[in-house]
């Protein structure tokens, strides 16, 4: 094949290294042998089926054994296994906690409430409790899962138990499946459950995140355990969909964009200011605390002192507010777009 | 020599050989004696390629050979209406690394995914590029082979591809943009 010319660096470098990598492709024969009869003949037993069927034989050998060898492994950085010894049924969908994370959605956070947690083919989810500006009369308080850098978030006014999101692993190439993920996990749970189909797996979860391959089309089942195998509560499709009280969702503000972006900075820097004069270390977005500081309390009175700054700085604007399901912003430069 | 047709015609079930029955037996007239020769013509011509272009698609030798395989015997199969056979063979083993990833793809959902990165077979060379190349998105990184190392026009890329030529050009526009990003 001709290959483009071109005066693009990055094509240029990119067509070398393709070029380079063609080379170690495989050789067919030189001569084509009756070929056509093996190819296409479906036949039971004709040559070519004995490919795929001993690539078969060998992928299920090697499926088994990883099978094996991962529902025997000895879980590492998830709370301690049950001392009852119980299990759930189905295999370990091993999920590895990975430490506090280095990269966050919505910074300033601090270490204790963010985590990365590994789970095998994926890059590390990451479970961040950060607090944003997001148009309403104050900032919010929001738990995100983030996957490099794609995330989605849980505001405080969700008073759901526990809620679910499927990732776009595929699509933006993280992975080749997506996970289906679980957020707020009751605490005392010591295992969470999942059912779709065939398919068994369990995971132990961290910080109230479980995570399990998205089968489309499917109906899920998902139930969590404690540790002696007594069941906290089950989550199935009747109770997927928006977790949100009706009524609770707060009204927004009808700002310019410049507003809105100066509210989002005040936002951050409020918290940053709190985390750093509380003894907290920053290194980027994230601050980790000596190990006498309680973090969940610094947190807790950061967001406090947070919101009181900035629903007071949205005060003085005083913005009409309104209802995003049935209005639309009549700001003429407004902070939120809409495509209707 | 036998009569073709003006364009490659759809390149179908390459992957198993499934619904492609009838070509067992063949070799019996003269035309198709001459077919036959006119074919080991062209497999001489594009066996490199049409391997080369599996390998770089899937990084898996047997897989890369397979696709290749199943390019060739359904070539064989159409042989009397492809007009082109270059563009035919490319059709077929891009649509036979779809296949390939779909049928994985789901094989790997309903099968302990916790393998996923196991099972995936990845030889030849690593590094910043070949790394980046690998882990775009199958139409993307489809459509940078078959531009940067198959040297095809959009066009040609939309063809092997079953897609439209702006849907072409918006896979190698987000592939170049994110290469970019990354390697530049």
């Amino acid at each position: 094949m001709n290959h483009l010319e071109t005066t693009d660096p990055l094509a240029t470098v990119v067509a070398s290294v393709l070029r380079a990598d063609a080379e170690h492709a495989p050789t067919l024969p030189e001569e084509w042998h009756d070929a056509p009869v093996m190819s296409i003949s479906a036949a039971p037993g004709s040559p070519t089926r004995w490919k795929p069927m001993i690539f078969s034989a060998a992928a299920a050998a090697v499926l088994i054994a990883a099978l094996g060898f991962v529902a025997g492994r000895p879980h590492e950085g998830s709370p301690a296994a049950a001392p009852s010894g119980w299990i759930p049924p189905g295999t370990e969908f091993v999920s590895t906690d990975l430490g506090p994370a280095t990269t966050v959605y919505n910074g300033p956070v601090v270490a204790a409430l963010s985590r990365q947690i590994g789970i095998e083919g994926h890059p590390p989810q990451v479970i961040t409790t950060s607090l944003t500006y997001a148009a309403h009369a104050t900032a919010i308080e929001q738990v995100c899962t983030s996957e490099d850098g794609s995330s989605g978030c849980r505001p405080e006014w969700n008073t759901a138990s526990w809620s679910t999101s499927v990732t776009s692993s595929i699509d933006n190439g993280f992975a080749s499946f997506d996970l289906w993920t679980i957020e707020g996990v009751p605490t005392e749970a010591a295992f969470v459950y999942y059912e779709d189909g065939d398919l068994q797996l369990w995971q132990r979860p961290i910080m109230g995140f479980a995570a399990f391959p998205n089968v489309e089309g499917n109906d899920e089942i998902v139930i969590a355990y404690d540790a002696s195998g007594a069941e906290i509560g089950q989550f199935g499709l009747a109770q997927q969909g928006f977790s949100v009280v009706e009524g609770s969702t707060p009204l927004v503000a009808d700002l310019s964009k410049a507003e809105f972006i100066n509210l989002g900075d005040l936002t951050a820097n409020t918290v940053r200011k709190c985390l750093t004069t509380s003894g907290g270390a920053l290194a980027g977005d994230v601050a980790t605390f000596p190990s006498d500081v309680d973090q969940a309390v610094v947190w807790q009175r950061c967001v406090g002192e947070t919101k009181q700054i900035v629903g007071d700085a949205v005060k003085e604007l005083n913005p009409r507010f309104y209802d995003l399901s049935t209005e639309r912003p009549q700001n003429p430069d407004p902070a939120l777009a809409f495509n209707d | 020599m036998p009569v073709r047709g003006p364009t490659p015609p759809d390149c179908c079930n390459v992957v198993g050989g499934g619904g492609i029955s009838s070509g067992v037996g063949r070799f019996a007239s003269v035309d198709e004696e001459r077919s036959a020769t006119a074919f080991e013509e062209v497999y001489s011509a594009h066996r490199r390629d049409v391997v080369q272009l599996a390998w770089l698609l899937t990084h898996d030798a047997a897989a890369a050979e397979d696709l290749a395989h199943d390019a060739f015997a359904s070539l064989f199969e159409a042989f009397d209406r492809v007009a082109m056979p270059g563009a035919y063979l490319r059709r077929c083993v891009v649509n036979g690394v779809y296949q390939r990833s779909r049928s994985r793809q789901r094989e790997q959902r309903r099968n302990g995914l916790v393998i996923a990165g196991t099972l995936q077979t990845v030889e030849g060379p690593s590094g910043g590029i070949a790394d980046a190349i690998a882990k775009l998105p199958i139409d993307q990184r489809t459509a940078v082979v078959l531009r940067y190392w198959g040297g095809l026009r959009d066009g040609e890329i939309a063809a092997a591809m079953n897609v439209r030529p702006g849907t072409a050009r918006s896979y190698l526009s987000r592939a170049t943009t994110r290469l970019r990003k990354e390697l530049l």
